[in-house]
């Protein structure tokens, strides 16, 4: 049952968030949904997941849960990770679609879909750009800045053959 | 528990504030109560671990012999094994049915 092998795996497989939840610092639900996430993981694995976790002072949500979960299964058990990129190679793509006549002219669309540690590298550096530019001033809000960052990025990495165009507030 | 069961009776009398304060130790009491269940789990693991005499847990258990197909324990690799059954006493006395997908 569910409710047992939450508790095996948080005393010998999740020590920090175990003793967190009995010190009654994390949500009992939270330490669950990673014991029960982790489950498939090997014990290291699982350790890694434990110890990123525990180090988050303020606490930490499902989304993060999951993404340290992925890394976690490309770092420590890549053979099945392998087997699992096989499968879903055929469904990699970057696909950029361009407004179609009638919506803004001036929003267009990127979506990724591939290696969880290569996405997450990408969308980190994303981030700390969007953090970088807030702390220059940029107020837009951090959704915003996250896609300036992208024109940012591109930029640095030398000439491109897309044309600049200026910046302006909001855009 | 007292202020919970009052709070499910009477939420149409409070005020927002209190309201919100029953909202608060509902919240509260919740967490008490899940936390109870973990560590009651975590004990009753502690006291029925696998024996050759008594067999193992796994998910697959089925009361049946013979249709036991999942040789997995219930908990992830690293994590003792616990005897057979001994999760199917649990969740009757929780009144939980038995298998992965309750509890």
């Amino acid at each position: 049952m569910g409710l047992m092998a939450d508790a095996l795996d948080l005393r010998h497989r999740l020590p920090h968030l175990w003793a967190k939840v009995k010190a009654g610092e994390v949500a009992p639900y939270k330490t669950r949904r990673v014991a029960t996430d982790t489950r498939s993981l090997p014990c290291e694995a699982a350790r890694w997941v434990d110890e990123e976790l525990a180090a988050r002072v303020d606490g930490f949500g499902v989304p993060t849960v999951e993404r340290l979960v992925a890394l976690a299964a490309a770092r420590f058990a890549p053979e099945e990770q392998a087997e699992k990129e096989r499968q879903s190679r055929s469904q990699r793509y970057v696909r950029l679609t361009h407004p179609r006549p009638g919506e803004d002219a001036g929003t267009s669309y990127l979506e990724a879909a591939g290696n969880t540690q290569d996405l997450t590298a990408f969308y980190n550096l994303l981030c700390e750009e969007a953090k970088r530019l807030g702390r220059l001033g940029d107020t837009d809000d951090y959704e915003t800045r996250k896609v300036t960052a992208l024109g940012v990025i591109a930029a640095r990495q030398g000439p491109s053959s897309s044309p600049r165009r200026p910046r302006t507030a909001g855009g | 528990m007292e202020a919970v069961s009052a709070a499910m009776i009477e939420v149409e009398d409070l005020d927002d504030t209190a309201l919100l304060a029953a909202a608060s130790a509902a919240e509260r009491a919740d967490r008490v109560v899940q936390l109870t269940k973990l560590r009651i789990a975590d004990e009753w693991c502690v006291r029925h671990p696998a024996t050759t005499d008594a067999g193992t847990a796994t998910w697959g258990d089925t009361g049946l012999p013979g249709l036991s197909d999942c040789e997995a324990s219930l908990g992830g690799d690293g994590s003792p094994a616990v005897a057979a059954f001994v999760a199917e006493e649990l969740g009757a006395a929780m009144g939980t049915p038995p298998g992965p997908r309750w509890g």
